[in-house]
């Protein structure tokens, strides 16, 4: 891991009506490096994460993935806000997995996958197949490739979720609580993919309440609380010897 | 008392049955389904562009596609067909425009226009209705918000809206007999012609009405049967009148 | 829940539950709403007809002191109303009116649509019709008639007479707009089935659209009564022109329930009062429409 840091969140100020959400987050992520954001609901870690891809717009700050500057455009020293097309240009390089999945019901899991690369990068229709057949047999998911969502279980269910995310030949994966809303016999099957995904090298940021991956897979374990980056160190350093006091009361109660 | 209001009563079923496939009677039938159905396709089609436009983000497209549909429900069709058809021919005197704007074009775009607005609040429902989380994960992956509501949304808003729809077409067929105001004859119209003339008005509005039900009836299966197979992607999927039909007379493989 | 929110939930309910109420009791009266009680009006010549009205206590329309009449109240000079008024005029209302004072009983006109006029009467929601209707044998075959006026009908074509229509046959091919029920429409539907090319029959509702539709050139023709005719081109501004021959002159006829006997006579006695007086001659010479008169027998 060296060079230009894959992600870099400076100053990141975000403000729901009233609530301020975010309150000057500073973040580097390196390249291939392994994340994960752990805190209380509410800390901000989600809207982190989607500030990162421009799902939510920023108060104040910058973030850039990659060296890009992500959501504005940056004309005479003054930012503004960036167009549709330049928006999701950026975003189809970040990929993003949700606490529900969120899979197109109306398409089946090949469908699911291969629905981006086609209509969005251009690819055509049988390479995309190919390739998309490809990624499910990765995940494990080779015999459904024909199935509904809804005849699929939740473990399934989300590694279509990764599978799809993965087509687009993402440079960063974000995971917002990935195995939350899933039966805990579930979980292993994707945590399984997530931990191989980790091992070819790819940078990920994940905000989870599973330890045992933290502990397993991740480079780097951020504590964040009230809207702020409070402690950061590898997993070894923040799970057994917390600095912070906010960390310890927070540690203390999940672990 | 009853038998004597029954003795009172001057009911000619003869003419009933006369007038029931009365060749002018089943022309008007089939004016009403051709007009009613050429008026919902328009109406579909720029309800669906007004649906879309009212949920931009774009100021522009938001406001005007609501001027339109405030204008065009809060004025009776009526109306409207008396502008559009005497008042536009009053006000342009060209002979080109006069020859080609018929009244029964007349009537149809104005049915269609007409129609455009309440389609626009359905297909705008249709797209409300639908997880926000599926607008997410569409940009995620790079499309943006057009292409999320051609590929991803509004597939998913099609169940939803073909019932409110449905109900739209079966008002739409009974609302053509207006259109008598700028002299279209269709089903109802033209009982009211023949009755006018042979003073049997029960019994040709019973004609009317046998004939209403026929197309609404049949049209009613059709939708139902539409509905399910939207249901594509569902476990269940509802059991119709027709479908049920079709397993009794064998060999339904599964439609 | 709060005891606000309780009370403004009733307060929505109940305020809702009265929109049906309201809309009911505005429509209540829906086509019985008389359009205006008219007053008999003064005319220029004195009532010769006696100091003593005629005795109608045998006529059970009457028994209430009024004369209910159906007409189709958009049929100018026959019947209209007064401009941004509820007041009918006209000279069927001027006569009718006549007639009232005549019997020394009220006149009050019910405005309906022509083509269900005779329906109506036959439901009693009046006691007559008068409504330019003319006298033909598939309406005496559901009303009985005092025949009170003779009118033909009247062509009204763009000015210019583009399409050179001379009489009834000239209407072959063409397209002529009509009111729905009146004998004008039968008239144009008759001549069509002696066409070699059938002429595109447009009916409406009313006669004024009938007319708009010529003269927005969505139809060739109108044919209605002589004297709406005639006023459609005078007041069309040069843009319509009437044809100087009148089709088939008939009789319009006060229509009458078939059992409303009594009625029938005192109207015919009362007509015939003046016819004598000559009362009724200067009514029509007040709307310009003595050659409308029934003809002397």
């Amino acid at each position: 891991m060296s060079g230009e840091p894959m992600v870099r969140c400076l100053d990141v100020h975000k403000r729901f009506g009233r609530l301020e959400v975010l309150q000057g987050v500073n973040l580097d992520v390196a390249r291939a490096e392994v994340v994960v954001l752990i805190g209380a609901s509410g800390s901000g870690k989600t809207t982190l994460l989607r500030c990162i891809n421009h799902l939510e717009t920023l108060d104040s700050g910058r973030i850039y993935v990659d060296g890009e500057l992500i959501g504005y455009r940056e004309t005479n020293g003054r930012l503004r806000e960036d167009s549709e097309r330049a928006v999701a240009r950026k975003r189809s390089a970040i990929g993003m997995v949700f606490q529900r999945f969120n899979l197109f019901p109306h398409l089946t899991a090949l469908g699911n996958v291969i629905e981006a690369p086609v209509h969005v990068r251009k690819v055509p229709r049988k390479e995309a197949e190919r390739l998309g057949r490809e990624l499910l047999a990765k995940v494990g998911l080779a015999d459904k490739v024909d199935e509904h969502p809804a005849r699929l279980s939740g473990g399934q269910q989300q590694r279509v979720a990764i599978a799809r995310a993965l087509a687009m030949e993402p440079k960063l994966m974000l995971f917002d609580e990935p195995t939350s809303a899933l039966d805990p016999e579930l979980v292993g099957e994707v945590l399984d993919v997530m931990q191989s995904l980790a091992r070819e090298g790819m940078t990920m940021i994940v905000v989870t309440h599973e330890m045992g991956f933290a502990r397993g897979v991740a480079h780097s374990v951020v504590f964040m609380d009230e809207g702020q980056v409070v402690e950061r160190g590898t997993p070894d350093q923040v799970f057994a010897s917390p600095r912070q006091l906010r960390t310890q009361a927070f540690l203390r109660k999940i672990l | 008392m009853i038998a004597n209001v029954l003795l009172e009563i001057r009911f000619d079923w003869g003419t009933v049955a006369d007038y029931l496939f009365d060749p002018i009677i089943i022309r008007a039938l089939r004016e009403t389904m051709v007009i009613a159905s050429l008026a919902m396709v328009v109406g579909i089609v720029l309800g669906t562009v007004l649906g879309v436009m009212r949920v931009s983000r774009n100021p522009v497209a938001n406001v005007a596609a609501g001027l339109y549909v405030w204008f065009w429900r809060a004025t009776p069709v009526v109306l409207q067909l008396l502008i559009l058809y005497f008042g536009l021919r009053q006000v342009i005197e060209n002979d080109l425009f006069r020859d080609n704007w018929t009244r029964w074009r007349a009537a149809v775009i104005t049915f269609g226009l007409n129609e455009a607005a309440y389609m626009a609040e359905i297909v705008r429902a249709g797209i409300g209705s639908v997880e926000p989380g599926q607008m997410d994960a569409a940009k995620s992956l790079g499309m943006t918000q057009l292409q999320a509501l051609r590929r991803v949304i509004l597939p998913q808003a099609l169940r939803i809206m073909v019932p409110p729809t449905g109900n739209e077409f079966i008002a739409m067929l009974k609302n053509t007999s207006v259109a008598f105001a700028i002299g279209v004859v269709e089903l109802l119209n033209a009982a009211k012609i023949q009755s006018a003339r042979n003073f049997k008005i029960m019994e040709l509005y019973t004609v009317a009405a046998f004939w209403y039900l026929v197309v609404v009836s049949a049209f009613s299966l059709l939708q139902a049967e539409l509905e399910r197979m939207l249901a594509a992607g569902e476990r269940e999927r509802p059991e119709t009148l027709l479908s049920r039909a079709m397993s009794v007379m064998g060999g339904s493989r599964g439609i | 829940m709060s005891p606000n929110t309780t009370r403004n939930r009733l307060f929505l309910v109940a305020s809702l539950a009265l929109v049906p109420l309201l809309v009911f009791a505005a429509c209540k009266d829906d086509k019985k709403t008389p359009s205006a009680t008219s007053t008999p009006q003064a005319t220029s010549a004195p009532t010769s007809a006696g100091a003593t009205p005629p005795d109608v206590s045998g006529v059970p329309e009457l028994q209430d002191g009024k004369l209910t009449i159906g007409s189709d109240i958009a049929y100018a000079p026959m019947e209209f109303f007064q401009p941004g008024t509820e007041t009918p005029d006209g000279l069927d209302v001027a006569l009718a009116n006549a007639i009232g004072e005549y019997l020394g009983i009220e006149i009050e006109f019910v405005n309906s649509g022509f083509d269900g006029l005779i329906a109506a009467l036959n439901t009693n929601d009046f006691d007559a019709v008068m409504s330019a209707m003319t006298i033909n044998p598939e309406r005496q075959q559901e009303v009985d008639f005092v025949p009170y006026l003779n009118v033909g009908t009247g062509i009204l074509v763009e000015a210019g007479n583009p399409n050179t229509i001379q009489g009834l046959e000239d209407l072959c091919g063409l397209t002529v707009a009509v009111q729905l029920g009146t004998i004008q429409e039968t008239m144009v539907r008759t001549q069509s089935d002696a066409c070699t090319d059938a002429i595109d029959v447009v009916t409406f509702d009313t006669n004024p659209l009938a007319v708009e539709d010529l003269k927005t050139a969505g139809s060739d023709a109108n044919l209605a009564d002589y004297p709406v005719a005639y006023l459609d081109a005078q007041e069309s501004d040069g843009a319509l022109e009437v044809l100087s021959t009148q089709l088939e002159p008939a009789p319009y006829g006060v229509a009458l329930r078939k059992d409303s006997d009594e009625l029938q006579a005192i109207l015919e006695q009362a007509l015939q009062a003046l016819v004598s007086s000559g009362e009724y001659e200067q009514i029509l010479a007040d709307w310009d429409l003595e050659s409308a008169a029934l003809p002397r027998d």
